[in-house]
């Protein structure tokens, strides 16, 4: 009884787990180094172009003096910005509507099938509406994810990968909450969300602690955050970047699934509702409007984007997606 | 290396005071409170209760050790032990020194490697009850506060909204 007793304590004292070994780094490094930085910045001009030149959701219904959150909220021209990218690259794209009344969510997807095991859908996703012209939200993560996407085309991996770009996050998460609430989102197994990743800043002060959870004051780190069912992918991600020096991620573990009242904080996009539902979901960002002072702001445009930190960040997303798929020999 | 020697001095002093004493005073007790436990690798945090044992040793040393829960960051846990001066009167406010084990629920942030940090959290720490009372039945105090210091160079805050012993 005593032995038991005292074997107990020692685990509890001794509870820091391992992290899981990653296959074929050789492979995932690859597709890592294959994403085309050059590629990066040009694609983030080019879709804040495509939302400065939309007509912004119509803001009926919401009364003058408080027009959030449809004030200046363009998605149209992106949703078909979207699209036609991917179709060029070779995809098949579907356009998945959601809801039956406005505002009606158009959802881009497109799929990799899966060679070995096409059945668990790996989901890459990012909101591709924005407020103003959006450079970094989120501008840079849908830039980042038809990067990806283009990249993936060369290589084969054992489970599907599916990028969906979000409709109306800005609007509650409105795309990918109706997206899974009607089903589309049943046989996906696990799930990478960006949502902007491509704000740094050297200054001490940059980053402003989250919700009474301190944080790293020099804001020049991407945020890879996980929750228990997550945890160890979080943690391989982070290990990764670490042993071949991609990135620098800070990864943070929100306790359990995530919805509590300090760490909700980190469940603001597309992965909320995933976490919520018990699936295994990794979600980076730049922190938001707890660094990027244009947040949200018509100065969200392409000259405040550091661009070595955002073609960093994208080859640390790909690789995540190269260990999470099980991309092949 | 320094704290780990503060801590084990503590601990030593602890149970020779305990062990010196024959006639102590038992009053179990209940607690309500908050705890903050912020480290660049650890944050926990909560409001809850809980409950512990009081052992009166002297007229002026409490030890005292308590269970509790919190809810705000998930489910947390902590074991509170403590070792306290207090004034004999009715009026007897106290002042403890507390070495406390916070497990559970906690926001992480990862080591550069990916590691987790170790569990449970330390943090020594100082509790002033400024509004206690006591008499023949039991105590009361209200409103007593903590600061100290934890592993992963936290700085740990403390609160007790009520705490209300009976002497058995």
């Amino acid at each position: 009884m005593k032995l038991r007793f005292i074997a107990i304590v020692l685990m509890l004292i001794s509870c820091s787990k391992e992290i899981p070994e990653i296959n074929n780094h050789t492979k995932v490094l690859e597709f890592a180094q294959s994403i085309k930085t050059e590629n990066l910045y040009p694609l983030v001009e080019k879709i804040y172009q495509t939302h400065i030149n939309d007509i912004p959701i119509s803001n009926e219904g919401f009364p003058s003096d408080d027009l959030f959150p449809s004030d200046h909220l363009t998605r149209s021209a992106a949703v078909g910005f979207v699209a036609k990218e991917l179709r060029d690259m070779g995809y098949q794209v579907d356009t998945v509507i959601c809801g039956n009344q406005p505002p009606i969510a158009y959802n881009i997807v497109a799929e990799i099938k899966g060679v070995a095991n096409p059945n668990s859908v790996i989901l890459v996703g990012c909101h591709l509406d924005a407020f103003y012209g959006g450079a970094d939200d989120n501008t840079t993560a849908v830039a980042a994810m038809l990067e990806i996407a283009r990249a993936a085309r060369a290589f084969s991996f054992n489970k599907t990968i599916r990028f969906v770009a979000f409709d109306l996050e800005e609007f509650g998460s409105l795309g990918s909450t109706r997206y899974i609430e009607e089903g589309h989102a049943k046989d996906v197994s696990a799930a990478l969300v960006m949502d902007l990743i491509g704000y740094s800043s050297n200054q001490a002060g940059s980053q402003k602690d989250v919700m009474g959870i301190k944080m790293p004051s020099v804001g020049d780190y991407l945020i890879v955050v996980g929750n228990e069912n997550s945890a160890e992918l979080t943690q391989q991600i982070v290990s990764f970047s670490h042993t071949y020096n991609i990135s620098k991620p800070l990864g943070i573990l929100a306790p359990h699934d995530g919805v509590y009242f300090m760490s909700s904080v980190f469940m603001r996009s597309d992965h909320g509702l995933l976490w919520y539902k018990g699936l295994p979901a990794v979600f980076f960002s730049d922190g938001a409007n707890f660094r990027n002072p244009h947040y949200h702001k018509p100065t969200d445009r392409p000259e405040t984007i550091h661009q070595d930190f955002l073609k960093n960040n994208t080859k640390l997303i790909a690789a995540s997606l190269a260990i999470l798929a099980e991309i092949q020999l | 290396m320094r704290k780990l020697r503060i801590i084990l001095t503590w601990c030593m002093l602890s149970c020779t005071l305990l062990m010196a004493q024959t006639n102590i005073i038992y009053t179990p007790y209940l607690q309500s409170g908050g705890m903050y436990f912020s480290s660049k690798n650890i944050t926990s945090a909560g409001i809850g209760s809980g409950i512990g044992l009081c052992l009166g040793i002297s007229k002026y040393i409490l030890v005292q050790s308590d269970a509790n829960i919190y809810w705000m960051n998930g489910n947390a846990g902590a074991f509170r032990f403590a070792i306290g001066y207090k004034r004999t009167g009715r009026w007897s406010p106290a002042v403890f020194t507390n070495l406390t084990t916070i497990f559970g629920a906690r926001t992480e942030i990862l080591l550069d490697d990916g590691a987790r940090p170790k569990n449970p959290a330390l943090a020594l720490s100082v509790r002033l009850s400024p509004l206690r009372w006591e008499n023949e039945q039991g105590f009361i105090s209200v409103f007593e506060l903590g600061y100290g210091f934890g592993n992963y160079n936290a700085k740990y805050l403390e609160t007790c909204f009520l705490s209300l012993g009976l002497k058995l």
